[in-house]
């Protein structure tokens, strides 16, 4: 009986100990200290984005081609974090919406972004209908919609500037730009070269940015020399999976990139490209 | 003392005839002729002789039951496969079919088995007697029960090379279970549901919202690590962690369930230990039957659990020879429902290694680990994780190639707390049912228990040399491990009943 006693007390100390840890580290956590994480996923071959504002709102732009970004996402957020505010699917290809399924399954989810093309392969369906069925409130992406994370962080959506039904899906893929303070990404999904071209015909000057997510993981088909020029970035990143069947990145890009002495990083090399910014600076883990 | 020699003698002659038969397909005429030599051999030495009938007798009852094995072996490749089906190979099919097992998801596609095949022929549908297996895309979601109809390529399963060089069997894999086609690049189509055995989907479908309810409140990798602990759920751990489990030599925890049973089972008794020795007997059988029911209940899983239950006698009863007849007949019942195991079913093999490991190993090294401590367990379960590591290992290395050398310690620090894991895990899961509020508390020391197991195995993964690859490792030298490790299993308690007289 006095052992017990004695188990409880230890027991009950251990107990609220634990519970201490847990709350200090949630309180850091919080404590983001003004600084905007952007993560390039490694999800393999496609496109997976986690953003996270200073306030704690977060984005998830694209999921991958499967479940693997469960993991990654999983590894950025603290255990007890179910939510996400925001999820976009820049377009429909499996690349890119693979993972978002699973996803809306397992997160509460407060927005979904899509450029509103018809498109009949499953997955898609699989996540419009989760869409449905747990009452996401979903928006059309349209030029000139800025999506406010926090006091100084947006996102302004460039492309697509009117409804895309009908067209290819890697035409109508939404082009956006994350801004903070002194810093921008420009993030393009798959979007080709002819779109990068209409953009810079549109308004070029509002292209700069200082990190470029290279269109189309590296392909060719993306990144023109124009567009590059235009939005003339301090890092490129490609998103791509190892020795993929479509040759991402194609070297004539990389070559160009070079050519403009921006320096490359790429999700197949290194794993999760996660970049940190107060608005003035960026590091990189 | 002739009846227990009879015994064991059949089992042995059956087990050597299903072996024989494995490999060399001489006929059912030979089967029968080995029959009928036996009889011959035993009516000889009963009316023309007088010496030495037990023996012959023996010898006899042996080669009956060589014949036996063999002659059961022929009946279950009877049907191997459809003769519709055999001309239509290579070609574009149309079928229609049942799911009849549980959807293996993997982490970008699923493993369907469909039965109760019609296939299309011209304008025809005609039944097909076969099962079959296809890699479908991850969405559409399908059910155990769900009538689908698929079109795709008609294929025979091909072996194949895995990475370290060793060719997998798949043919025969596949074929213990009676799939002898696979459909290429399928396109699937629901058709209804609600099919198959009512039981067997009530239970998979309490699992699937079982395993909803943990991934709510628990992040991956976690959640599928969780769900592979509590109710064997066949999920995407992912291609890196999968290999870090491998090199940390713990991939059975997670995959080849059978043989985790039994270390699960036995992990189970030892956490239980403070309690009454019969109370924590009776709650590691029923942790085992109630895994092997939330897990669907299948044959590899069945017959795992049987083992695991046969390892739990054995500890309550310390009865090792009453148990040893338990499992040779447990043994041979399974082999008797499906012989093709004996061979082509690594999962069998290695629950029945890791099963006898437990049971003749544990007490054998026992006496080498008088230095480690006894507090919470260490020496039992340090015992236990060497005995099943000797056991299994031979095996391992033939199909692998790959030895672990960080195997033990990671196995020790991990499975002392597999136990507490699956108590949480599975309250996270059920209290999941009624709140998903009140789980989170519950999840989140399931949490921080698997955030230590999964830290465990990347560490020692990432070592390095933590894991050699061996080129070769050829079947006469798995002969020989195994005859030595009986031998001295024999010798060991050969001498220590006599030391008991």
């Amino acid at each position: 009986m006095q052992n017990a006693k004695k188990h409880g007390h230890l027991l009950f100390l251990a107990l609220f100990f634990v519970v201490n840890i847990f709350i200090w580290s949630a309180v850091f956590r919080g404590e983001r200290g003004g600084v905007l994480t952007v993560a390039f996923l490694d999800i393999g071959q496609g496109d997976a984005i986690f953003i996270e504002a200073p306030n704690g709102a977060q984005v998830l732009l694209d999921g991958g081609p499967n479940k693997k970004v469960l993991r990654e996402i999983a590894s950025l957020m603290p255990f007890y974090d179910r939510s996400l505010d925001v999820v976009i699917a820049s377009h429909p290809d499996k690349d890119h919406v693979g993972g978002l399924p699973a996803i809306l399954a397992r997160y509460e989810v407060g927005m979904a972004i899509d450029p509103g093309i018809e498109h009949d392969t499953v997955v898609y369906q699989e996540f419009e209908r989760l869409v449905k069925e747990k009452n996401i409130e979903r928006i059309r992406a349209r030029r000139g919609q800025i999506i406010w994370l926090d006091r100084d962080v947006y996102l302004e959506i460039l492309f697509p500037d009117r409804d895309p039904t009908g067209w290819d899906t890697n035409d109508a893929s939404i082009v956006a730009r994350l801004v903070y303070g002194d810093i921008s990404f420009m993030l393009t999904g798959d979007s080709p070269q002819k779109m990068e071209q209409y953009l810079v015909g549109l308004d070029g000057d509002e292209l700069s940015s200082d990190v470029l997510k290279l269109g189309h993981h590296g392909s060719k088909t993306s990144t023109s020399e124009l567009f590059l020029g235009f939005v003339s970035p301090a890092y490129a990143v490609v998103s791509a999976g190892k020795d993929n069947q479509y040759g991402h990145p194609h070297k004539e890009v990389l070559e160009l990139v070079e050519r403009f002495g921006i320096p490359i990083l790429a999700t197949y090399e290194t794993g999760n490209i996660i970049m940190r910014t107060d608005g003035t600076n960026i590091s990189i883990d | 003392m002739a009846l227990h020699s009879g015994f064991f003698t059949f089992i042995a002659g059956f087990t050597s005839g299903i072996f024989f038969r494995s490999f060399f397909d001489l006929g059912v005429a030979f089967a029968l002729f080995t029959i009928f030599l036996s009889v011959a051999l035993y009516l000889y030495a009963r009316f023309f002789t007088h010496k030495g009938l037990a023996f012959v007798g023996l010898v006899a009852i042996g080669i009956f039951a060589v014949g036996i094995g063999m002659l059961r072996f022929d009946i279950a490749d009877l049907n191997k496969g459809d003769p519709i089906l055999d001309t239509l190979i290579k070609q574009h099919v149309e079928v229609n079919g049942v799911v009849i097992e549980e959807p293996d998801e993997r982490e970008s596609n699923t493993r369907l088995v469909i039965a109760e095949l019609t296939v299309k022929r011209g304008e025809q549908w005609e039944e097909v007697k076969s099962k079959m297996i296809l890699s479908a895309p991850q969405y559409p979601e399908y059910d155990y029960g769900d009538r689908i109809h698929i079109t795709g390529i008609l294929k025979k399963p091909k072996n194949f090379t895995s990475d370290t060089g060793r060719e997998f069997n798949y043919e025969e894999f596949l074929g213990k279970d009676g799939i002898y086609y696979e459909l290429a690049y399928p396109e699937t189509e629901l058709l209804g549901k609600g099919e198959g055995n009512i039981v067997k989907g009530t239970l998979l479908s309490l699992k699937h919202s079982f395993l909803e309810r943990v991934s709510r409140v628990i992040p991956e990798p976690h959640a599928s690590l969780l769900g592979g602990l509590v109710v064997g759920a066949k999920q995407a751990l992912g291609q890196e962690l999968l290999d870090d489990f491998r090199t940390a030599g713990i991939i059975h925890i997670v995959v080849l369930s059978g043989y985790n049973i039994t270390i699960v089972a036995e992990a189970i008794m030892r956490f239980f230990s403070f309690l009454p020795r019969i109370a924590g007997m009776w709650l590691g059988g029923v942790s085992i039957v109630f895994f092997a029911i939330m897990t669907g209940a299948g044959a590899t899983v069945v017959r795992a659990s049987i083992m695991a239950l046969l390892v739990i006698l054995a500890r309550a009863t310390g009865r090792t020879h009453d148990i040893t007849i338990a499992l040779f007949l447990a043994g041979f019942l399974m082999l008797l429902h499906n012989p093709k195991i004996l061979i082509f079913d690594p999962s069998f093999q290695l629950s029945f290694l890791a099963t006898v490991g437990l049971i003749y190993g544990a007490p054998l090294i026992e006496r080498y680990f008088h230095l480690v401590p006894t507090r919470f367990q260490l020496r039992e379960f340090a015992t236990a994780t060497v005995a099943t590591q000797i056991f299994v290992l031979p095996l391992l290395l033939y199909m692998t190639g790959e030895f672990s050398l960080v195997a033990l310690p990671v196995n020790l620090l991990v499975l002392v707390f597999i136990p507490l894991t699956m108590l949480f895990g599975f309250l996270t899961g059920a209290v999941g049912f009624v709140s998903t509020l009140l789980s989170v508390p519950f999840a989140a020391v399931a949490y921080l228990l698997l955030t230590y197991e999964l830290q465990v195995v990347e560490l020692f993964s990432s070592l390095p040399f933590a894991s050699i690859s061996l080129p070769s490792f050829p079947l006469w030298l798995l002969a020989l491990s195994y005859i030595l490790i009986s031998v001295i299993v024999f010798r060991f308690y050969k001498d220590k009943r006599r030391a008991e007289r």
